[in-house]
């Protein structure tokens, strides 16, 4: 019988220890290497540009990658689960469209205008989860379609023109600020937060990181892998569609051509994360990170005022070499 | 069972429709306006024109165009045309060359085929309506030097924004703009391209001049920032209004959102192309090429393009130049 | 031209002796003597595991042996891939064929040696040559017809014309009959009674005794890893090839420990799937190990999972506790309280990215999680249970899966259905590949189980496991219920014979 003193000796004794492996466990992880990376980026910006140091100038690039995070959070999801979603950009931009029509020419106010949207993103990733489990499509291809369709469907709703009219009950999202912070990467933390502790906390992330590292053998365990995936897709789907909302409130327009080519960007900062495309890898925090680091060199760019044409030339390359040096640590173990 | 049914509907559904759709060729006349893009607003006010020449000449017209702006696809576009049997076409191409010998096919077909805003002086084109992109650029840079007429300074810096690296319209703008300016003190120190996107053009706007607060001007040669509210683009509002008289700025294209811009005195001078006029006459000329009646209002312009020297019948839609003193009154 | 004639009594075409053959744990091939002379049959028999795929990879250069020699017509011959195996004379039809399902019959016949007229390939000669080709095994058929739309008998034959065409002189054929209708078999079997005729050797590899009586001069007999006996076909019967097959001594096997067998817990009846399983109906109680015996193949992994849920069955019905239920996924399956271990732990059963915690817990997360929030702290107390339980070695519960040996992850998979409290507990080959001292540690789990009143169904395809863990029997042959034993009444002998016929 261990009396209480003892216990609680034990239980100090302990913590070193428990801190020990917190720490080594954190070191080790993906998500602190490329955090390493993106703080040697900031330092060398730091150092070599002047005007990266402004808070205007920090606050900025980070209000302009919360956008990328956030729908890369939604697809990080489906990308543990071992799948990809190609139509990130056109419910990025259908949403945007539709949330400001609501708000600008429906007079609804600006609170149920963004529900409205965030539900049809939600819908529109049901559907391509549907497809993907239903019909048995190849995410590759379900998510394609969908690209097509949601971006085709905000040019005929919109007939190509913009959205405008839009009133500082909605500008808040995304032109806003609280405590001298702008709103959108308020907006980014709580939901990576939020995220992070469904995925690392509840039972729902480890069956997903589970789906994602063997199928066949989540399925055989007795869990309902069907359910799982529509989760992921239409989370997907709602994720999408606050970043395009956000987005649209940020620049005062909705526009039907918003979000083109967004699912690169979006895809990259995952993968840039350190997360398998393969499945079964992954964290919230790795994808912060990874559109951190492609806000921080769409910014040096322009600081260094280096020609656009290099911009995609750097991204392609650093995409590459993350996975690459992933691969390699992949192997090393 | 049950998904073999829903498979078989949605297949006879859809061979139906393309049938149908294939199979349509149109019976009275129709007279199709394919700009560059889709969704594209810059293209917005040509769509205008050609819906009311439409109503004012009484005959159906059609607004055709690719998702992106690509050649590959507006040829694709082009062919889906010519199989419908449009009677006319007025195309802004995407690339001179590149939709050269679509446009001659659907002559070949019987079409009669015009270019508005971006030529093909290659092709066999009936007429050109529009201001050539060159000129507008050099108009830009003659706008800019007019701005800068009294300033005493050594050197004039400006920074450029185009869209996509290498896209044929904004090339021939900055070209036009660089000529106007040479041998002045006005020089280009910086080109940010926006690959066509808002969000992008906004944030390298922003970001640039926040970083270089002492850049004298800008010049957009394309009015993509100008799609969104003032209130997007603090850092540029900043640097204008803290000294307006010797931070100037220049840009292509008039949208309805420029007002608010000129409200707030964010704009020198905007270059804009009467694409309502585009698109106008386009249809009310193409019209009378089927008719058999004359083009109105056409001039022959002799061009030099690297030697090869072109003569391009041009109806001439002209250029506005929208300046704080008139703005309120031009746009609507 | 005369040398062609050798009517199969001098010096034996292939002579392969003292054959030597180890992997990594395991001796495959044990001194194996093996012969075939031209115009022979030689039927190659054993169960599965007893080397006889072993001993034709060496064959046909896919291994190389460790020791002993191989003589091609008297000559010793060195096998070192599979063209100089083709070279020698000796091709192999594999039971699923190399053939290119969306070509047509004269591509693949010439596949790799296509006829070529300088830089073009001669399609007309080709179609020519494969036309005279496929003749040689009564074959009269388009050689423009693609792959995909001949049957599989047709196939077979196309295969064993393209190694006549490069001259085969031995051919080996695995299990030639496992897909051919009893029509398509005759046609088969008479093809090779006139490839005898052209003096060709064959080795035939199958269970089907039948076959084996109807065209073979003799059987060898192959048992872990020995060549046991070569018999004379025409002077043997099934029953003394059996008993060579299974004839072991039996030595230090675990045996099932006495427990209290009660009620009926599980009863599966008539359950069929499409094309494959035929009423298959069978019961299972409360501390009673069944053992399911039959050759790989005959359905017993696919009765599994259509009662666990993972495949669609066409016809059955399931009852536990005496209440019928339904089972349409792997969901329904575990809320029944039935467990599952596949065959295959590391593509079925385990998440080899994942720790050990991670998968031990991973069937019961529902039961350690409160409104959705797992709480890991009875996560974790729950994996130091069947760490300690299970004897798993391991470093600590962190450890990546992927790193520990076959036994211990074997260890794990099943802690993960314990864990899960099931009442019935359905075992694929749970012992399949482990080594000795795990084994027997988890047929001990297994007996202690069975004692706890869990009903446990053992797939195994080790007789000796089998007669030693088992209270009854079931025997299954070709989807369907052959027999049932008790396990006094069980020998290997009786129970192959079951599995054989």
């Amino acid at each position: 019988m261990v009396d209480q003193s003892e216990q609680g000796l034990v239980k100090i004794k302990k913590a070193p220890h428990f801190l020990k492996n917190w720490a080594t466990s954190i070191v080790k992880s993906q998500s602190f290497r490329i955090f390493i990376v993106m703080v040697v980026m900031c330092v060398v910006m730091w150092i070599i540009s002047p005007p990266f140091r402004t808070s205007t100038n920090i606050l900025s690039v980070a209000k302009n990658f919360s956008t990328y995070a956030i729908a890369g959070i939604g697809v990080t999801l489906v990308i543990i689960t071992g799948g990809i979603d190609l139509s990130i950009g056109s419910i990025f931009g259908l949403t945007g469209v539709i949330a400001t029509m609501m708000f600008a020419k429906f007079n609804i106010p600006a609170f149920p205008a963004v529900l409205i949207g965030l539900a049809l993103g939600t819908l529109l990733g049901l559907v391509n989860g549907l497809f993907v489990v239903r019909a048995n499509l190849p995410p590759f291809i379900a998510t394609l379609g969908m690209l097509s369709i949601a971006r085709s469907l905000a040019y005929i709703i919109t007939k190509g023109y913009p959205v405008v009219g839009l009133g500082k009950e909605i500008l808040f999202l995304g032109q806003g600020d609280i405590l001298k912070i702008p709103t959108p990467i308020w907006l980014m933390a709580v939901i990576a937060i939020i995220f992070s502790i469904f995925l690392n906390k509840t039972i729902t992330g480890r069956r997903i990181y589970a789906l994602g590292g063997n199928e066949e053998a989540t399925k055989i365990s007795g869990i309902n892998t069907d359910r799982l995936k529509l989760l992921v897709y239409s989370i997907g789907g709602c994720l999408y569609a606050f970043s395009g909302i956000i987005t649209a409130s940020k620049l005062g327009v909705g526009q039907p051509t918003a979000g083109n080519g967004y699912e690169l960007d979006a895809i990259a900062a995952v993968v840039i994360g350190g997360a398998s495309l393969t499945g079964g890898a992954g964290t919230i925090a790795g994808t912060v990170i990874g559109a951190a680091i492609m806000g921080i060199l769409r910014n040096a760019l322009v600081l260094l005022s280096i020609r656009s044409h290099w911009q995609q030339f750097v991204i392609g390359w650093v995409i590459i070499i993350a996975v690459i040096l992933d691969q390699l640590r992949v192997a090393k173990n | 069972m049950k998904k073999l049914l829903l498979v078989t509907l949605l297949v006879v559904l859809v061979a139906g429709g393309l049938l149908f759709a294939a199979g349509a060729k149109e019976k009275e006349r129709v007279i199709a306006v394919v700009p560059q893009q889709l969704g594209n607003v810059v293209f917005l006010p040509a769509e205008e024109g050609m819906k009311a020449a439409g109503k004012d000449f009484g005959v159906k017209v059609l607004w055709e165009a690719p998702t992106k702006a690509e050649a590959q696809l507006q040829v694709e576009v082009m062919e889906g045309l010519i199989e419908r049997g449009v009677s006319a076409i007025a195309i802004s191409c995407n690339h001179p060359d590149a939709l050269a010998g679509v446009i001659n096919q659907a002559i070949a077909a019987g079409i009669a085929v015009s270019t508005f805003d971006a030529d093909s002086p290659g092709s066999n084109r009936q007429f050109f309506a529009g201001t050539n992109n060159y000129q507008a650029g050099y108009i830009c840079g003659e706008e800019m030097l007019r701005l800068y007429k009294d300033h005493k300074k050594d050197r004039i810096r400006v920074a450029l924004l185009e869209g996509i690296p290498g896209a044929f319209d904004i090339e021939s703008r900055k070209k036009g703009f660089k000529d106007a300016v040479a041998g002045s003190n006005i020089e280009v120190v910086y080109e940010g391209a926006c690959d066509d996107d808002v969000d992008k053009s906004v944030i390298i706007v922003e970001d640039y001049t926040r970083a270089n607060p002492n850049i004298d001007a800008w010049f957009m040669a394309g009015g993509w920032p100008y799609v969104v509210q003032p209130g997007a683009m603090p850092e540029y509002t900043k640097w204008k209004q803290s000294d307006p008289q010797n931070h100037m700025v220049v840009t292509m294209d008039v949208f309805p959102s420029s007002k608010e811009f000129f409200d707030m005195g964010l704009i020198d001078s905007a270059v804009d192309q009467s694409f309502y006029d585009m698109g106008y006459l386009s249809v009310k000329n193409l019209l009378n090429v089927l008719d058999g009646k004359p083009i109105e209002g056409l001039e022959i312009i002799t061009m030099d393009d690297e030697g090869v020297v072109y003569n391009i019948p041009s109806i001439d839609t002209g250029t506005r130049i929208v300046t704080p003193d008139n703005y309120k009154t031009e746009i609507k | 031209m005369e040398e062609k004639k050798k009517t199969g009594r001098g010096t034996p075409f292939l002579a392969m002796r003292g054959i030597y053959k180890d992997f990594p744990g395991v001796r495959a091939l044990d001194d194996v003597d093996f012969s075939v002379k031209l115009g022979e049959v030689m039927a190659l028999v054993g169960e599965n595991g007893a080397g006889k795929s072993t001993l034709m990879k060496i064959l046909t250069g896919v291994y190389a042996k460790d020791a002993g020699e191989i003589l091609i017509e008297g000559q010793d011959a060195q096998i070192v891939d599979a063209a100089s195996a083709l070279d020698l004379g000796i091709s192999m039809i594999y039971q699923e064929l190399n053939l290119i399902p969306t070509t047509n019959i004269a591509e693949n016949i010439f596949l790799g040696r296509e006829i070529k007229r300088r830089v073009f390939i001669d399609k007309k000669e080709m179609h020519r040559q494969a036309k005279e080709i496929i003749k040689m095994v009564g074959l009269e058929l388009d050689t423009n017809l693609l792959i995909q739309d001949l049957s599989a008998v047709q196939r077979q034959l196309i295969e064993i014309s393209k190694a006549l065409s490069v001259n085969a002189r031995l051919i080996i054929m695995d299990e030639p009959t496992s897909s051919l209708t009893e029509n398509e078999t005759e046609l088969l079997l008479g093809i090779i009674k006139e490839l005898k005729q052209k003096d060709v050797a064959i080795v035939y590899i199958t269970h089907r005794m039948r076959e084996i009586f109807e065209i073979a001069d003799r059987v060898a007999v192959m048992r872990d890893g020995k060549m046991v006996k070569t018999l004379d076909a025409r002077k043997t019967d099934t029953g003394e090839v059996v008993r060579h097959m299974v004839g072991r001594h039996i030595d230090t096997l675990f045996v099932k420990e006495e427990a209290p067998i009660t009620d009926v817990v599980l009863e599966v009846e008539g359950v069929s799937t499409k094309d494959f399983l035929k009423d298959v109906s069978f019961k299972v109680r409360k501390g009673e190990i069944l053992g399911f015996a039959g050759l790989v193949g005959a359905g017993r992994s696919e009765v599994m999972r259509a009662v666990f849920g993972i495949d669609k069955k066409e016809s059955g019905t399931i009852r536990m506790h005496g209440k019928e239920i339904t089972i349409n996924n792997t969901v329904d399956a575990l809320d029944n309280h039935i467990g599952f271990l596949p065959e295959d732990r590391k593509l079925q059963a385990l998440i080899l990215n994942m720790t050990v915690r991670e998968n031990i817990t991973l069937a019961s997360l529902k039961a350690l999680a409160k409104y959705n929030f797992l709480d890991k702290k009875r996560e974790r107390a729950m994996s130091d249970e069947y760490i300690e339980r299970m004897r798993v070695r391991t470093p600590s519960m962190e450890q990546r899966i992927k790193n520990l040996s076959g036994g211990n992850q074997q260890k794990v998979a099943i802690s993960k259905w314990l864990a899960t409290e099931s009442q019935v507990l359905i075992l694929d080959e749970p012992t399949r590949g482990i080594d000795v001292g795990s084994k027997k540690e988890i047929h001990s789990l297994m007996s202690e189980l069975a004692k706890q009143g869990v009903a446990i169904i053992m797939i195994s395809s080790e007789l000796p496991e089998i007669l030693g863990m088992s209270d009854r029997i079931v025997v299954m042959h070709e989807g369907r219920v052959k027999g049932e034993l008790m396990r006094q009444e069980a020998t290997q002998e009786n129970i192959m014979q079951m599995a054989i016929s």
